[in-house]
């Protein structure tokens, strides 16, 4: 399952290099150079496929013509689902990657109920940190996540219908503007982040590697426990407010993707999540205070 | 008598293995990794894969398979699942914006194919709602729709009068809460085809359902399926129509009547040359049982050795699509070439010449100045 750099990067030069996360497994292929050495840097320690493998996903991230891999440098994705992305310059390569891959668990994935969500773990209590863009969810639980926490995603909360039980998909976390020197200073060392991609449509990014014991335990599903709705804003008092039953079940559905496909099984999971989970909506103003009210939460709500 | 199939693509399609297990579903359970990446891959293309569970499940192959490739497949089967129950939903939300109009509504495709729930609906990607109405109530049909709150789906002035003046559809209709697209059509092929048959000797022929709607008969419902593949259709990773084709034959084909039926009917609507293909491809391709006599009376209506040559050429190269057979890679451009000669081949077939060159100039302008901004 380790394989050495070179080989890796030969397997994403040619055909394509086979990675598996979680309950998915991609094969990727990148004709860009630099875009090879960022993606190696970042998934670092992921599992590698000799192959060969049964695999879900096929991701190209190419040059349309010669003109665009060498004169103007333009990356082109194709994920063979329907994507229709704005070609990015070569210098922000990874994000393609990163796009393309989510594109392909967003509208491929429909063995899990997925929640636009991050989901965090610790003694076994996990917990869904569901929120729109911007809302701090990334930032949470990778604080969390580098705080004792199991990191399971920030963008992707994985339960099955049938078990009712989270799984993980340990991408790397995705930071944007703020959030990176705030998440540089809680991490306190480099070496987990990529280079900051400026002038993206979405301002800086900047991509955080989950702790290696994360990506060591990725196939360990755990049992939900409580959904907490973060609310950052840097001028308000923290506050925890609990959610009834009903409002917990219908945030759920809210902030799932693909709810209406999956139909009745679905209904069946979020309607016992709402019934078994205890849900609460947090506002706070650092990310600090935000890993402090879910611990204060967790310690209180959860035996 | 015409030339079996014989090229060296022929012999290449013959052996690929997902038509080979289209053919005969056991085969899955013989499948390595290799295999299955090579089978799912064509069948995510095609879009297939959700007709590989329905293989897998009517054949009790299903718990044999690998945990792997039932995960891969899951995703399709429920996404496919979710699509025929929007449909479905569709057709009930149109019923009931139509419950004055008190003339034929006839489903086609898809959603005929759901509610009379032949085999050719097992694991069949729906995206669009179809139905046929009579020409002459065009009108009365769109304004019931628009007053239960679709919207129109083309704003452009030139698109409105093409479809209004040529074409065999209304611009399709979608409700904004729903997003379902729903197409009108008045007849099954573009007004200025060539081909284009009598419709209201299918109008007449429809079999009422239960409740509002109505389908083309067995016969029309097969026919449909023919033109739209091979005299409407791009032919583009059409496996799936071919395939739908195969299903009908062989359901419908049980009934002794059928089939005689079927080559008056074609021959009625003066569609001989469309059947004759779908016959030749689906007996090549599927080896759908399709009797003597029959394929004798088809090829009456087969087109020059030569034509018929080119035709071979060109539909090999666009049914299974994908990938070397036997190891073997294929060239990318008479790839490009078959596919863009079959889609030059269903305009010829569409509009006059001067209207197409009228038509395509447009719409080459129209792009040409879209990428200018």
């Amino acid at each position: 399952m380790t394989m050495d750099i070179f080989k890796a990067e030969h397997h994403l030069a040619g055909p394509g290099l086979l990675m598996g996360v979680g309950p998915i497994m991609t094969r990727i292929a990148i004709k860009f150079p630099s875009i090879r050495d960022d993606f190696l840097h970042m998934y670092q320690g992921y599992p590698f496929f000799e192959g060969p493998e049964i695999t879900d996903y096929h991701l190209t991230i190419f040059a349309k013509n010669l003109y665009r891999r060498y004169l103007r440098p333009q990356v082109a994705i194709n994920t063979l689902m329907n994507d229709d992305f704005v070609p990015l310059p070569e210098s922000m390569g990874l994000l393609s990657v990163e796009m393309g891959m989510n594109w392909q668990v967003a509208f491929g994935c429909k063995t899990h109920i997925l929640f636009h969500a991050g989901v965090v773990e610790k003694n076994g209590v996990g917990v869904i940190i569901p929120a729109i863009s911007g809302s701090g969810k990334s930032t949470l639980s990778a604080g969390l996540s580098y705080d004792g926490w199991r990191f399971f995603s920030d963008e992707f909360g994985m339960l099955k219908a049938e078990t009712g039980e989270l799984y993980p998909y340990p991408r790397p976390v995705s930071l944007k503007n703020e959030s990176i020197p705030v998440m540089k200073e809680w991490v306190g060392s480099d070496a987990p982040f990529s280079r900051e991609y400026e002038g993206t449509p979405k301002g800086t990014i900047c991509y955080l590697r989950p702790p290696i014991a994360c990506l060591e335990e990725m196939h360990k599903p755990v049992r939900p426990r409580a959904v907490i709705h973060p609310v950052y804003n840097p001028n308000a008092k923290s506050d925890i407010k609990p959610l009834t039953e009903t409002m917990a079940f219908f945030r759920l559905v809210r902030s799932s993707a693909n709810y209406g496909d999956i139909g009745a099984p679905a209904f069946r999971a979020l309607a016992k999540i709402a019934k078994e989970c205890v849900s609460c909506e947090i506002t706070y103003s650092s990310l600090e205070e935000g890993i402090r009210l879910v611990n204060k939460f967790i310690d209180e709500n959860v035996a | 008598m015409t030339t079996p199939v014989q090229t060296k693509d022929s012999l290449d399609q013959k052996q690929n293995l997902l038509l080979q297990i289209l053919k005969t579903p056991p085969l899955m359970t013989a499948l390595d990794i290799k295999g299955w990446n090579q089978v799912l891959f064509e069948a995510h293309m095609l879009k297939l894969r959700a007709r590989l569970v329905y293989d897998a499940e009517v054949n009790g192959l299903w718990s044999a398979l690998p945990d792997k490739v039932q995960q891969i497949l899951t995703n399709a089967k429920i996404e496919t699942a979710a699509r025929q129950r929007k449909i479905m939903w569709e057709m009930n939300r149109v019923s009931r914006a139509l419950n004055d109009f008190k003339d034929k509504v006839i489903l086609v495709k898809g959603a005929a194919y759901l509610t009379r729930n032949l085999k050719c609906a097992g694991g069949r990607d729906s995206v669009d709602l179809d139905i046929l109405v009579s020409r002459k109530n065009l009108d009365i049909v769109e304004n019931h729709l628009l007053l239960a709150g679709y919207v129109s789906q083309v704003l452009d002035d030139y698109d409105q009068q093409y479809y209004r003046e040529w074409a065999h559809e209304l611009p399709p209709l979608v409700h904004p809460s729903r997003l379902v697209e729903v197409d009108v059509h008045h007849t099954i092929l573009q007004v200025t085809n060539r081909l284009s048959p009598d419709i209201d000797l299918m109008i007449n022929a429809s079999q009422p359902l239960e409740g509002h709607f109505h389908t083309l008969c067995d016969e029309d419902m097969l026919l449909h399926s023919i033109v739209h593949q091979f005299v409407d259709g791009t032919l583009k990773s059409s496996l799936r129509n071919l395939l739908e084709q195969h299903d009908m034959m062989m359901e419908f084909g049980v009934k002794p009547e059928f089939w005689t039926k079927f080559m008056d009917r074609a021959e009625a609507l003066r569609l001989g040359r469309p059947v004759f293909y779908s016959l030749r491809y689906c007996a090549h391709f599927l080896d759908t049982p399709i009797p003597d006599a029959v394929m004798v009376r088809a090829k009456k209506n087969a087109p020059g050795r030569a034509v018929q040559k080119l035709m071979d050429l060109l539909i090999f190269r666009t049914m299974v699509p994908f990938g070397a057979a036997n190891g073997r890679r294929r060239s990318k451009l008479t790839d490009f070439l078959s596919t863009n000669g079959l889609y030059i081949r269903s305009h010829w077939l569409r509009m006059p010449p001067m209207m197409l060159i009228a038509h395509l100039s447009r719409k080459f302008y129209r792009r040409f100045m879209a990428r200018q901004i």
